[in-house]
């Protein structure tokens, strides 16, 4: 299987420039990289969050991360995309867990879950069009517990107890999805190579 | 795949890292069936192809995030942020980690943990402490590098060693009580270092969170840290009161960038 086919490209030479000139404080770096990530990061802090002020904030705390961190990143072990939206991803959950903390808030419908997957569907990256398309042929039930996990960081107990569903039924639920996932990304790689 | 071709205790090991590991690649796994997959990994690396595409799939997943367009004043206030926290824009001693920011910048070419205990290790050559003579003698580093760093760190081994009397606590495993990190401090002083060697290996995505806890509040975050590859860690923390008022020093394994507050007990700690 082509894994490719969900990143951006692999990490270039520019990326690497890009990096190193941060790691030497130039600001016209960072600046440089926001412009080219800065909405996909946005997107995502705003996917999990829900709201345009936390998502703003996680979006700063991001970048800023990246800033006074970026000793840490190490093209070895992963490309700078996935670095940086792996930092994204926690940094919204990390801050979903602190607001669920001073409100408490129901689990997720169905409905905003659909709405979520298919609304403002206006992206031209095409490994978005992708992966929304393929979340859209899960069933419901499925495609929900795929959204607690991966965006609000619930494991299989907090899901049991969210959703009120035994937890053997989450755990099938959770695997179900993720192999019908694969199966239907397999098929799509196969239609674009034939 | 082993599981489809006989029982073996080994293959039913394999039958359930197979049943778990679409849940570990999104981060559903409770901490048991995070430890277990982890394990099992190593056991069964014929599930390694699976691992790689599952993982691929889940990277995949935060692009199914709607395309938002962020506030354009934003690009403005993250860079007013950066310059603010730019080392030339304070003084040399607020270089120092505060808590929930990163360790000290590294020195090229010089392993962080040399660096870090050649620091130490010097300006304690200036109070006289054995101890650490000796460590600086363990780390193999030479008189040259010594100097370089003691040039580059002195307001933090100022504000480390300044006064008081050096401590030492060992921090260990909460599971095994095996020795996991040592912490140096002065009771009287904010600030503190953790060496540790032989560290746990974290996951993608994870951190460890260093935490002071007194008997009264919650605990406070010191900032987070990574191994080198190596399995060492060498991290200086920055309390906002004396370490010494604290009754406990506790790491925990938290998401990358750290969390408000523990999400799992700590994996090792140590009174102070």
């Amino acid at each position: 299987m082509d894994s490719e086919t969900w990143m951006p490209p692999t990490p270039t030479a520019d990326d690497i420039v890009l990096i190193r000139r941060i790691e030497q404080r130039d600001e016209s770096a960072l600046s440089e990289l926001y412009q080219q990530y800065g909405g996909l990061v946005y997107s995502i802090a705003y996917r999990v969050l829900q709201n345009s002020g936390l998502a703003e904030e996680v979006t700063q705390d991001t970048f800023l991360k990246v800033w006074n961190q970026i000793h840490t990143w190490d093209a070895q072990r992963g490309k700078l995309t996935t670095w940086l939206l792996t930092i994204t991803r926690y940094a919204a959950i990390d801050r979903l867990r602190q607001e669920q903390r001073r409100h408490t808030q129901s689990a997720i419908s169905i409905d905003d879950l659909l709405n979520l997957i298919g609304s403002r569907d206006d992206t031209d990256w095409h490994d978005g069009d992708l992966i929304r398309s393929l979340l859209r042929q899960l069933p419901v039930e499925q495609l929900q517990v795929i959204e607690l996990a991966y965006f609000h960081g619930l494991s299989h107990g907090d899901m049991s107890k969210k959703l009120n569903l035994p937890l053997g039924t989450v755990k099938t639920r959770v695997r179900s999805g993720i192999l019908r996932l694969r199966t239907l990304w397999q098929q799509s790689v196969e239609q674009e190579n034939s | 795949m082993e599981t489809k071709t006989s029982q073996s205790p080994l293959n039913a090991e394999c039958e359930q890292l197979e049943v778990l590991l679409p849940a570990y690649v999104l981060g559903a796994t409770d901490a048991d069936e995070t430890r277990l997959v982890e394990t099992l990994l190593r056991r069964c690396p014929d599930y390694a192809a699976d691992l790689r595409d599952f993982a691929a799939l889940a990277e995949g997943l935060v692009y199914s995030a709607p395309a938002m367009l962020p506030p354009a004043a934003l690009h403005d206030q993250i860079m007013a942020a950066a310059r603010a926290t730019s080392p030339q824009a304070e003084p040399t001693l607020r270089a120092l980690p505060r808590p929930g920011s990163t360790p000290v910048s590294r020195p090229s070419r010089i392993t962080p943990i040399i660096a870090a205990v050649s620091s130490i290790a010097a300006a304690l050559l200036l109070v006289g402490n054995l101890f650490w003579i000796s460590q600086l003698n363990a780390a193999r580093i030479t008189e040259q590098e010594v100097r370089a760093l003691i040039a580059q760190r002195d307001d933090a081994l100022v504000t480390l060693t300044g006064g008081g009397e050096l401590q030492r606590a060992q921090l260990v495993s909460t599971d095994d009580n095996a020795p996991f990190a040592n912490v140096l401090y002065a009771s009287n002083f904010r600030t503190g270092i953790i060496i540790g060697e032989n560290l746990p290996a974290l996951r993608a995505g994870q951190t460890f969170q260093l935490w002071l806890i007194d008997a009264d509040s919650a605990p406070i975050s010191m900032g987070v840290f990574q191994p080198d590859d190596d399995n060492t860690a060498v991290y200086v923390f920055e309390a906002q009161s004396p370490v010494g008022d604290f009754d406990v020093i506790g790491v925990s394994i938290e998401p990358e960038g750290g969390s408000p507050q523990p999400t799992m007990n700590p994996i090792a700690a140590a009174s102070l």
